[in-house]
C-alpha cells in the first residue's frame, strides 16, 4: 500500500520534472551544468571589464584558438571516459604537423601530406592501444613514453629546425579563409564537435565506451567487444591530435618541433572541467567544448585586460581547479 | 522493559531525499543477547545500522547506551563508545598483517616507528583469547574469507565493542566456517557482549538468535522471540503477506535435446576433467563450496577465461570459444555472481542496463540507438519482471539488490538466450524478490531455455534443480536428480570430494 | 546546497580575476594610464596615447626580462602604454596573443618570436590590419616588418673563437688546444649562428685547435652540468670551454668544480671557459674567477631602441632603419667591473 504511495509519488515527481523540462531547458541546462554558468560570468565579467571583449571579432578570435585545443579534447573526451589517458597528443600535433609541412616543403600534393599527417596520428594511437589492450599496460605509462617518443621523431625529422610552408595557398586558406564569414579553423572545429556528439551519445560505440569506464568486466561479460573499443579510442585520440597538426600547420604558416608542449596536459584540464570523470564512465562532448571555451576565454580576456603575464599562470591554475571544483561538488551526491 | 536494555534506539526517522528511509523505529539489544534484524532490502536496516555506527545522523529519535543518552558523531566516536559494525563487503586492507589490520586504528608506537614486536604480541594474545588460530603475522589477502571475517571480529573487540553489528556474515562463508562463527558468537554472548545479526536465512536466524525484530518499508514490522515464531510468521512480516510457496511448481517437461555438452574441461590449477551435458529446457543446479570451481567452470565456458584442455560442444557440434562474443552468438547468457562489479554498470540507467547486450538490435540509420525503442524494451521487461523502479531513466544503484538482479536477468532476456547460466542469482536478495526470481527463472525453462544454476544455498539448488551436479576442488563429485537428492548426499559430495 | 557552493565558486572565481587585473595596473608603473581605447590602430598616435603591445616569447631566461624591461623603460620614458604578454616558449600561444592584442588594438606590436617561422601568421596578421611590428632577437621569415633588431650572433661565435684561440696562444705559444663545444637548443637560430660563426672561425684561422667534443646543452644550466661532466669523463685533457650561452658555461663551470679539475686562471691546467649574453650568474661567476669571459648583449638597449624606432616612425614621422645589429662586447675579469652590463642595471624581481 504505502509502496504504491511511494512509486506514485515519485512519478508525479517525474512528471513536474519533465514539463519543467519542456518548458525552460535552457534553465534546466544552465542548473545542470555549473560550469556553463561560471563560463558565462567570466565572459559577463571580460565584457564589462574590457571594451573588445564582446566585439564579433574577439569572439571569432577566441573560437579559433580554442579551435586545436578543442579538436584534441574531443579525442581526450573519448580516452578519459574509458578511464584511460593519452599524454601523447601534444607530440602527436608537432609529429603529424612536422610532417605535413615537410612534404609540402618538397612539393608533394597536400592531400598526399595530410592523409600522411592523419595517418601519423592513427598510427601513433594504434601503437597505444596496441599496448594497453594486448600488453595490458597502464595507458599513463604508454602514452608517455608516446609522448617522448613522439617528440623526438619531429626533431629527428627536421633536425629540430622549423620548417616553412607558409606561401601554400590551401593551407593558407585553412589559416585565414573564410566560409559564410566564418573562419574555415571553427568550421572543422564545429563539424568535429557535432560528430563526436553524434557518437558518443547516439551510437553504440558510444555506449560501450562509456560501459568500459564504468565497469569493464561487466561490459566484457555483457558481449562487449572491450579491446576493440580501446583500441578505438585511442587510434580517435591519435587521428584528432593528427588533424590538430594539420590545423596547428596551417596555423603557424610552419611546423615547428616544439609545437604543441603541455596541449596535452591544457587538453585533459578542459575535459576535466566539462564534467569527465577521470576515473572514467562520465563526460559529455558538450562539457568538453565549455572547458576548452573557459580556458581559452580566460586566456584572452586576461590578454586584453593586460593582466601581467607572471600573474598568468597562477590566474589559470586558480580557475582550473575551482573550474574542477564546482563539477566535483555538484556531482558528489548525485552518486 | 524491566531491566535496562543495553542499548535503545528510540523513535528514530531519518529522511533522505525523495525517500523516508525509516519512520519512527524502536530497537532494544541487551548484554549477552543475539537479536536478528530483518528485513527485505530497501526496508531500512542499514540505514538504522548506519544510524548506529555513526555515519548518518538521525532527523529525530534518540540513542541510549547503558541508561545514557548519546549522540554519535562519525563512526570513531561510535566505535568508542563501543558499536562495531562487521560490513557485509569486509574491510580490511588486503596487503597488511592480520595484526596491522586489528590494530591500525591505534598501531603501538615506538618513537617514530612502528612498534612491531608489540604489534604481534598484542594481536596474539587477542586472537588466543578468542581461541582463532590465525597467525598475526599472515597477509590478509592470502586469508579465506571466513578466516577474514574473524579477523574483522578480532578487530572490533580490539575496540572493547559492547555493542558488535554483523552484516549478513554468512553471505560468503563456507558451512563449516559458518558453524565456527556461530560458536564463535556464543561466546562473545557469554562474555556479555551483544550481537545484531542481519541475515536473510531463516536456518540462521532460528539456530543463533535469540529475538528477532523486523521491519518493512522503515517502520516496525513486529517481531518476538525466535523460538515462539514459526518460519511463515516472520515471513508475513517480513513481506506483509503470506508466502505459501517459494519454490513454484515444475511445469512441463525436460527434453531429451542435448544442447550443450562439455567434454574433459580443464583450467590449469583451477578445475580439471569436467563433464556434464545440459538439456534444453533443463535446470541444472551446480552445488558446492566457495572456491570449488564454480564460477571459474561456467566463466570458461561463457568465454571469459580460456581452457586448456577440453572440448565444447553446442548442438552437438564442437564450438571454439575465445570470447564472450562467441558464446553470445550462440545463445548464451550469463548472470554473474558479484552483481556489482561484474553484473551491472553502475552509473547507467536501468534502460541503458538492459539493453547493453543487444545494444546493436537498437541501432539504425547512421548506427543511432533509438531512444523510443529501447524504452519501450526496458517498459516491458520493468512490467513483465516487476522491477520495481520509478522509470527506466533511474540510475541501477538506486534500486535494491533484487530489483538489479532482475535487471540483470532483463539484460539476458533481451537477447532471448538458449542457455542461462546464473550464478548465486539470489546472494543478498529478500525473500521476496527471491520467490519471484525463482518465478521467472522457472518460466523460462519452461519455455525451453536451458539453465545452469550456481547455488550455495541448498534449499534453492534442492527446490529448483532438474538435476544437480556437485563439485569440490574443481572436480565434479556427485550427480542427482531431483527425486533422489538430499542436502546431507550434496554437503558429502561437497566436503569429502573424490569419490561420489 | 550544493548549488550555492558551486555558484559562489563561480563567482570566487570571478571575484579573483578581478582583484588580480586591478592589482596589475601598478605592474607596468607609470605606463598603464586609462587611456581610451581606439579601434583604429593607425589613427590612434594622433589621438591619444600611443599603445604598445609586446608578445615576449618567454620571460623565464633573465635575457628576455631585460628586452622587456628595456621595452618598458623606453615606454615610460615617451609616456606610451604598454600591454605586455608572454607565451612561455609556445609558438601557437604567440600567435593567440599577438591576435588579442590587434583586438586590443594596439598602435605598435614589438615582438619577441619564439620561432622565425611560427610567427609569420601573427605578422601577417597584424600587417592586415594596419598595425606596424618590430621584432626583436629573432626576426620573420615573411611578413612585413617596420624594424628588426638582433646581436650578431655569428660575429659573437666569431669572437669567442677569437678569444680561446688567443688564451691557448698564450698558454702553448702557438694555436693549439683541445676545445669543448657546448651548443644551444638544437633548431634556434641562436645555436645555428653562433656555433657557424664559432666554427668557421676556428676552422679557418685555427685549424690545429680541435673540438673534441660538441653535445647540446639546451640553453640549460642542469643539462650543461650532466653533459659536462660527461665529457670531463671522457677527456683528460680539456683545454677550454665554449658554452652557446651563459647558462651552458654556469653549468660547465659546476661540472668542472664537481669533478675536482677547477685550476685557477693562472694555472696552466685551468680549463678556459667562455659563453655569451653577459647574465648575472656569468658575471659573479667571472668577478669570482670560475668562469673567464662572456660576449655580453645589450638586451636593455634593445628593447629602448625599438621604442625610440615607434617614435620616429608613428610620431616623428621619419624612416627607420629596417635591420639593426646592436652591439656587443667581450666582458673579463679586467672590465666587468667598469663597463655598463645589462646584467647589472636588471631590475631584481
Amino acid at each position: 500500500m504505502s509502496d504504491q504511495g511511494a512509486s506514485l509519488h515519485e512519478s508525479s515527481v517525474e512528471a513536474v520534472k519533465r514539463k519543467a523540462e519542456q518548458k525552460s531547458s535552457v534553465l534546466l541546462l544552465l542548473l545542470k551544468n555549473k560550469v556553463l554558468v561560471a563560463l558565462l560570468l567570466l565572459c559577463l565579467f571580460f565584457s564589462t571589464a574590457t571594451e573588445q571583449f564582446l566585439r564579433i571579432d574577439n569572439i571569432l578570435n577566441i573560437f579559433l584558438q580554442s579551435a586545436i585545443m578543442g579538436v584534441v579534447a574531443i579525442g581526450m573526451t573519448y580516452v578519459i571516459i574509458t578511464a584511460g589517458i593519452d599524454l601523447g597528443v601534444g607530440s602527436v600535433v608537432a609529429v603529424s604537423g612536422m610532417f605535413i609541412a615537410g612534404m609540402v616543403q618538397s612539393g608533394m600534393p597536400l592531400i598526399v601530406a595530410v592523409l600522411v599527417g592523419l595517418l601519423a596520428g592513427t598510427l601513433s594511437g594504434m601503437i597505444n592501444g596496441f599496448f594497453i589492450t594486448r600488453c595490458n599496460m597502464a595507458p599513463f605509462i604508454v602514452t608517455l613514453g608516446m609522448m617522448a617518443a613522439a617528440r623526438s621523431v619531429t626533431l629527428v625529422y627536421s633536425d629540430a629546425q622549423t620548417i616553412s610552408v607558409y606561401k601554400d595557398p590551401t593551407l593558407q586558406f585553412l589559416r585565414m579563409g573564410q566560409i559564410a564569414g566564418i573562419p574555415v579553423m571553427i568550421l572543422i572545429t564545429v563539424v568535429m564537435f557535432l560528430a563526436a556528439h553524434y557518437v558518443l551519445s547516439n551510437t553504440v560505440f558510444g555506449r560501450h565506451v562509456y560501459a568500459i569506464g564504468s565497469n569493464k568486466k561487466a561490459a566484457e561479460l555483457s558481449g562487449i567487444n572491450v579491446k576493440r573499443v580501446q583500441m578505438m579510442v585511442y587510434v580517435i585520440a591519435g587521428t584528432l591530435a593528427g588533424l590538430g597538426g594539420l590545423m596547428m600547420t596551417a596555423r603557424l604558416g610552419s611546423g615547428t618541433p616544439l609545437a604543441g608542449s603541455n596541449l596535452e596536459l591544457m587538453a585533459i584540464a578542459a575535459v576535466v572541467i566539462g564534467g569527465t570523470s577521470l576515473s572514467g564512465g562520465r563526460g559529455t562532448i558538450f562539457g568538453t567544448l565549455v572547458g576548452v571555451l573557459l580556458i581559452n576565454v580566460l586566456n584572452t580576456g586576461m590578454n586584453l585586460m593586460n593582466i601581467s603575464s607572471h600573474y598568468q599562470g597562477l590566474i589559470m591554475g586558480i580557475v582550473i581547479i575551482f573550474a574542477a571544483l564546482i563539477d566535483s561538488v555538484s556531482n558528489k551526491k548525485a552518486g | 522493559m524491566e531491566k535496562a536494555a543495553l542499548l535503545k534506539m528510540t523513535g528514530i526517522s531519518k529522511t533522505f531525499p525523495g525517500v523516508k528511509a525509516l519512520d519512527n523505529v524502536d530497537f532494544s539489544i541487551n548484554e549477552g543477547e543475539v537479536v536478528g534484524l530483518l528485513g527485505e532490502n530497501g526496508a531500512g536496516k542499514s540505514t538504522l545500522m548506519k544510524i548506529l555506527s555513526g555515519i548518518y545522523t538521525p532527523d529525530s529519535g534518540d540513542i541510549w547506551l547503558e541508561g545514557k543518552k548519546i549522540v554519535l558523531r562519525g563512526t570513531k566516536h561510535s566505535q568508542r563508545a563501543g558499536i562495531s559494525i562487521i560490513h557485509q563487503e569486509l574491510n580490511l586492507l588486503p596487503h597488511l598483517t592480520v595484526a596491522e589490520n586489528i590494530y591500525i586504528h591505534s598501531l603501538p608506537r615506538k618513537g617514530f616507528s612502528l612498534d612491531k614486536k608489540r604489534l604481534f604480541l598484542d594481536a596474539e594474545r587477542l586472537l588466543g583469547e578468542l581461541g582463532f588460530e590465525i597467525n598475526p603475522k599472515a597477509i590478509v589477502d592470502d586469508l579465506t574469507v571466513g578466516t577474514q571475517q574473524m579477523v574483522e571480529i578480532a578487530k572490533a573487540l580490539s575496540f572493547q565493542s559492547k555493542v558488535i553489528i554483523m552484516d549478513e556474515p554468512t553471505s560468503a562463508i563456507t558451512e563449516q566456517e559458518t558453524a565456527k562463527l556461530f560458536e564463535i558468537i556464543r561466546s562473545l554472548k557469554e562474555k556479555g557482549i551483544a550481537i545484531i545479526y542481519i541475515s536473510h536465512r531463516m536456518e540462521e536466524i532460528y539456530e543463533i538468535c535469540d529475538r528477532v525484530v523486523v521491519l518493512r518499508d522503515g517502520c516496525n514490522a513486529g517481531g518476538g522471540l525466535s523460538k515462539e515464531l514459526k518460519p511463515d510468521q516472520i515471513v508475513g512480516m517480513l513481506v506483509g503477506r503470506e508466502l505459501t510457496q517459494i519454490f513454484p511448481k515444475r511445469q512441463g517437461r525436460v527434453s531429451q535435446e542435448v544442447v550443450l555438452e562439455i567434454k574433459n574441461l580443464g583450467r590449469k590449477g583451477v578445475f580439471e576433467n569436467i563433464s556434464f551435458q545440459l538439456h534444453k529446457g533443463e535446470i541444472l543446479g551446480f552445488s558446492g563450496l566457495m572456491g570449488s570451481g564454480r564460477t571459474e567452470l561456467m566463466e570458461s565456458i561463457f568465454g571469459v577465461e580460456p581452457i586448456s584442455s577440453g572440448e565444447i560442444w553446442i548442438d552437438g557440434k564442437q564450438k571454439k570459444v575465445r570470447s564472450t562474443r562467441d558464446t553470445i552468438s550462440q545463445g548464451f547468457a550469463l548472470v554473474p555472481e558479484d552483481r556489482r562489479q561484474h553484473g551491472m554498470i553502475g552509473n547507467f540507467s536501468v534502460t541503458h542496463n538492459i539493453t547493453l547486450a543487444t545494444l546493436k538490435r537498437f541501432a539504425g540509420r547512421f548506427r543511432k540507438v533509438s531512444a523510443r525503442r529501447e524504452r519501450e524494451a526496458a517498459d516491458r521487461h520493468i512490467s513483465e519482471l516487476r522491477i520495481k523502479s520509478p522509470h527506466g531513466g533511474t540510475v541501477i544503484t538506486n534500486l535494491s539488490g533484487g530489483n538489479q538482479q532482475k535487471v540483470i536477468i532483463a539484460k539476458w532476456l533481451e537477447s532471448k538466450p538458449r542457455i542461462l547460466i546464473l550464478d548465486e542469482p539470489t546472494r543478498g536478495i529478500d525473500i521476496g524478490a527471491k520467490s519471484e526470481i525463482y518465478q521467472i527463472i522457472q518460466q523460462l525453462a519452461a519455455q525451453g531455455t536451458s539453465i545452469i544454476m550456481i547455488s550455495s544455498e541448498l534449499p534453492e539448488v534442492i527446490g529448483m534443480s532438474d538435476r544437480i551436479l556437485v563439485m569440490a576442488d574443481g572436480r565434479i563429485t556427485g550427480e542427482f536428480t531431483r527425486e533422489e537428492v538430499t542436502p546431507e548426499k550434496i554437503m558429502l559430495c561437497a566436503t569429502k570430494g573424490g569419490e561420489v | 546546497m550544493k548549488k550555492i557552493i558551486s555558484l559562489l565558486t563561480a563567482f570566487a572565481l570571478v571575484g579573483l580575476l578581478a582583484a588580480c587585473s586591478s592589482g596589475q595596473s601598478t605592474e607596468t608603473g607609470g605606463t598603464s594610464g586609462s587611456a581610451p581605447s581606439d579601434n583604429n590602430a593607425s589613427a590612434g598616435a594622433e589621438t591619444g596615447k600611443l599603445k604598445i603591445g609586446m608578445s615576449n616569447s618567454i620571460l623565464s631566461i633573465d635575457f628576455f626580462v631585460a628586452l622587456k624591461q628595456g621595452v618598458e623603460q623606453g615606454a615610460e620614458k615617451n609616456g606610451f602604454e604598454l600591454i605586455h604578454t608572454n607565451a612561455n616558449g609556445d609558438a601557437a600561444k604567440q600567435v593567440s596573443d599577438i591576435e588579442d592584442m590587434i583586438q586590443k588594438g594596439v598602435n605598435v606590436i614589438i615582438v619577441n618570436p619564439q620561432d622565425v617561422d611560427a610567427i609569420v601568421p601573427a605578422i601577417e596578421k597584424a600587417n592586415q590590419a594596419g598595425i606596424p611590428v618590430i621584432a626583436l632577437d629573432r626576426g620573420a621569415s615573411a611578413g612585413t616588418l617596420l624594424s628588426f633588431l638582433e646581436t650578431d650572433n655569428v660575429e659573437m661565435g666569431r669572437k669567442a673563437a677569437d678569444y680561446i684561440a688567443e688564451k691557448l696562444k698564450e698558454r702553448h705559444g702557438d694555436y693549439v688546444g683541445n676545445v669543448v663545444e657546448l651548443q644551444g637548443l638544437l633548431g634556434s637560430t641562436a645555436a645555428r649562428d653562433r656555433g657557424k660563426g664559432f666554427n668557421e672561425q676556428i676552422e679557418q684561422k685555427y685549424p690545429n685547435i680541435k673540438i673534441i667534443a660538441r653535445q647540446a646543452a639546451d640553453f640549460n644550466q642542469e643539462k650543461a652540468l650532466n653533459v659536462m661532466t660527461n665529457i670531463l669523463q671522457a677527456n683528460p685533457q680539456i683545454d677550454a670551454v665554449f658554452g652557446h650561452n651563459d647558462d651552458n658555461t654556469v653549468g660547465a663551470a659546476n661540472a668542472i668544480d664537481q669533478a675536482g679539475r677547477f685550476k685557477p686562471l693562472e694555472d696552466k691546467e685551468h680549463i678556459i671557459i667562455i659563453g655569451i649574453d653577459g647574465t648575472r650568474q656569468a658575471v659573479q661567476a667571472i668577478k669570482d674567477g670560475r668562469i673567464d669571459a662572456t660576449i655580453s648583449q645589450v638586451p636593455i638597449e634593445m628593447g629602448e631602441m625599438a621604442v625610440d624606432y615607434v617614435k620616429q616612425a608613428l610620431i616623428d614621422k621619419k624612416q627607420v632603419e629596417a635591420h639593426t645589429y646592436t652591439r656587443n662586447f667581450l666582458v673579463t675579469k679586467e672590465n666587468v667591473d667598469t663597463e655598463k652590463l645589462w646584467a647589472t642595471e636588471l631590475k631584481s624581481n
